[in-house]
């Protein structure tokens, strides 16, 4: 899981205050403004923007990572809408028509 | 027989409307119990770990009057995420809530938003297209897949699943293809039934911006690139523009210098060049010509339609409307998230109705410039109409005008007010029957008191023809360590420049044209009685409060001599952005000049040609003087204001340089 923390939060932290921080359920992480904005991802494939090496750490330590686990495909779901409408729109006009 | 069917169409457009606006925001793909509370300092950590859970109007809910939060889009989330919360982070005093959009959802959405907008401009003559619609699908089909290609680094940071590779299981390519196809297909039946009517409903596309939320493309830009190629198959377009915009574009294509940067389009998102390569230069090439193409079309083919009266009262109404919604999203965030989606807006909305950091309120409009220039063209149309067009305005049309002053007033555009007060006066004036001497020198006059009234100068001559030099001094790194005096004044300090040029080019890091207009200005022989060139353009942006931004301009714009004389290319910004080093690479500084940002664009050839066509324009149709008093309110303004760099104000400005061609009396 370091290895992991490492290759995706980057070497900057200390992972002592990742350990203090998961006994506090209420932790509110603070922005880092040097730490550039990573965007991670869960196998249900929500997706968090961490501001900290902190949080990115503890994300990762529950799990999330950097590249995309989608079982779900969105634009998929997206293309049969567009083309739905147009079928419908299609019906509608031909009805009009008629 | 028809009442019903009057009702049968109201009731499909509501709910079509109710899917638009609802169905999105309120899904919710997750099952979890946790439910959306009033969301607070302490539930932070909550929302952060609970994410993609809970939709927008769950989250409406329990905090329609949380004035601790801020709404903004997470425009990188997934489909599965869209409309939900994404995020929570403490910022300052505020909450930021972030709520998921997505670019394939986005484009649909919002396109399908649009059209139905569209839908509701009453029906004209009908019109009919010679052509099928399905190759000019087609075209515009390519064109996107080449602005996807061109633009990649812009894309990137918005979707992980950007692919570009032409295959069948690609749905993300596969679903913009069908947006943009079921859009213009629908859009091709839509237009058909108004395109005459098209040109007075043209006040809404101030309200209507038609920005897409995640790509930087206009609705507008759209339809019109697919009217001009409409346009071009039937053989309806200007030869002479059409060759002439050949040249200059193959010039800028020729002397386009590739590189991997990527300019951050902000507000002019929609309406930029995001990238500096050959496909992003072919697409805004080729939109851009389209776009004018368009318009022009619908203008030829809209002459006896134009309606002087139904124009005022949608300016007014669209001016109202944006005041009030400005206001309301001011105060709520649910409103300004939703306006700022549905809108189309390049930016949201204003977040306060105060001043803030010596800002101007700006409301729904990406700048308080444009915002203020749109009420005053408002308020200049709808007087002008009244007063010497003799066509009444009515008690509510009365009302709307003042929430337009009201707004002018907000918007705190002084230039813009002046200008306003100046072409009322003109028209005033030229409707008067002197002879035209004692016209020429009446107007004169009053414009002379009004000016000096307007624009205390409390600066010396000395000073004020330098201010625009020492403040482009100050935003270059100019290389070399200038000596000090005994006070530790360097030669900028004293406003020395001359001392600057004793360096060699090569050491000094100024631009071409800082280093250009320091030369005239220090060796250039004064004539008796004539200001230097420099000395006065710096003197006139003094007042008018824009010697700072000029002079950021001459720090940065560093062409060289194709550029200078073509330009980079149709809103081509990033050389002249990110090219020359200055302490203003970073944030958006604009050069606050249309003229200048047309200098960018298309060299001072380009320009000059551009002010050619409008001085004859202006000269032919001299005794037309709405047509006169609304171009030179434009052009007034647009010398002090990026307006153009907005597909609004850009139509608005296309729609009036060509107003003489309506028969309106």
């Amino acid at each position: 899981m370091i290895k992991n923390i490492k290759s995706i939060c980057g070497v900057g932290g200390n992972l002592q205050d990742l350990e203090q921080i998961q006994s506090d359920p209420n932790f509110v992480f603070e922005n880092d403004p040097n730490f550039e904005t990573l965007i991670l991802y869960d196998i249900d494939g929500n997706i968090i923007n961490v501001n900290s090496w902190l949080e990115c750490a503890n994300y990762v330590n529950g799990g999330w990572t950097n590249t995309v686990i989608d079982k779900f495909n969105g634009e998929l779901l997206i293309f049969a809408i567009s083309v739905s409408v147009y079928l419908i729109y299609k019906i509608y006009k031909g009805l009009k028509n008629v | 027989m028809s009442k019903l069917f009057v009702h049968k169409t109201l009731i499909f457009r509501l709910f079509f409307l109710s899917l638009l606006f609802i169905v999105p925001w309120t899904f919710q793909f997750s099952e979890t119990d946790n439910k959306v509370g009033f969301i607070t300092e302490e539930s932070v950590g909550f929302y952060q770990t609970n994410t993609c859970e809970f939709s927008l109007y769950q989250t409406v809910q329990e905090n329609i009057i949380n004035r601790n939060i801020d709404i903004w889009p997470d425009r990188n989330s997934s489909v599965n995420c869209f409309g939900k919360i994404n995020g929570v982070d403490l910022q300052t005093n505020k909450l930021i809530v972030s709520f998921g959009t997505n670019l394939n959802v986005d484009f649909l959405l919002q396109s399908l938003f649009f059209l139905f907008c569209l839908s509701l401009i009453p029906k004209s003559n009908d019109y009919r297209f010679k052509y099928p619609p399905h190759f000019s699908i087609f075209i515009v089909s390519m064109l996107i897949y080449v602005h996807l290609v061109g633009e990649q680094l812009h894309y990137e940071y918005f979707t992980k699943v950007f692919d570009l590779e032409l295959k069948y299981n690609n749905f993300f390519l596969l679903s913009i293809f069908s947006t943009v196809f079921l859009t213009l297909y629908i859009f091709k039946d839509l237009v058909e039934k108004r395109l005459h009517n098209l040109i007075n409903f043209i006040p809404f596309m101030f309200l209507f911006i038609g920005a897409f939320n995640s790509l930087n493309l206009n609705f507008f830009m759209l339809i019109l690139s697919f009217i001009g190629i409409n346009a071009i198959l039937e053989n309806k377009y200007s030869k002479k523009f059409t060759f002439i915009f050949i040249i200059f574009s193959l010039l800028q294509v020729y002397n386009l210098d590739s590189r991997n940067i990527l300019f951050d389009v902000d507000k002019l998102k929609g309406f930029i060049n995001s990238s500096q390569n050959t496909y992003s230069q072919l697409f805004w090439t080729i939109i851009y010509f389209l776009t004018i193409v368009g318009v022009i079309y619908i203008i030829e083919n809209s002459k006896n339609s134009l309606n002087l009266k139904l124009l005022r009262k949608n300016f007014l109404f669209v001016g109202t409307t944006i005041t009030v919604i400005g206001v309301v999203s001011a105060v709520n965030p649910f409103v300004n998230f939703i306006s700022y989606y549905y809108l189309g807006l390049n930016k949201a909305g204003i977040k306060t109705l105060d001043v803030v950091a010596g800002n101007t309120w700006r409301g729904l409009g990406p700048s308080a410039e444009a915002l203020g220039e749109f009420y005053a063209f408002t308020i200049l149309l709808s007087l002008l109409v009244t007063f010497f067009k003799k066509i009444t305005l009515t008690k509510i049309e009365l009302f709307l005008l003042f929430v337009n002053l009201y707004g002018l007033y907000k918007a705190n555009n002084i230039a813009a007010l002046i200008s306003l007060v100046f072409i009322l006066f003109l028209y005033s004036f030229l409707q008067v029957n002197y002879n035209t001497k004692k016209k020429i020198f009446v107007f004169l006059i009053i414009s002379s008191i009004l000016l000096f009234n307007f624009f205390p100068i409390n600066y010396s001559y000395t000073f004020s023809s330098k201010a625009l030099l020492k403040e482009a001094y100050n935003a270059s790194e100019i290389g070399v360590n200038l000596p000090g005096d005994q006070n530790s004044d360097d030669a900028i300090d004293n406003l020395n420049f001359g001392e600057i040029l004793s360096y060699s080019k090569d050491t000094l890091n100024i631009s071409n044209s800082l280093y250009y207009f320091t030369n005239i200005y220090t060796n250039t022989k004064d004539i008796k009685y004539l200001p230097n060139t420099v000395g006065l353009i710096s003197a006139i942006s003094l007042p008018i409060n824009r010697s700072e931004k000029w002079g950021v301009f001459l720090a940065k714009y560093n062409p060289d001599k194709i550029n200078l004389n073509f330009g980079y290319g149709p809103q081509q910004i990033t050389e002249y952005y990110l090219g020359h080093q200055t302490k203003v690479n970073t944030g958006l500084v604009l050069p606050h000049s249309s003229l200048l940002d047309y200098l960018i664009f298309y060299g001072v050839f380009g320009v000059l040609l551009i002010l050619i066509m409008l001085i004859r324009n202006l000269w032919i149709n001299k005794d037309n003087y709405l047509y006169v008093s609304l171009l030179i309110f434009l052009l007034l303004n647009f010398v002090k204001s990026d307006s153009l760099l907005y597909v609004s104000s850009f139509a608005l400005f296309l729609f009036i340089n060509n107003l003489y061609k309506f028969a309106i009396d």
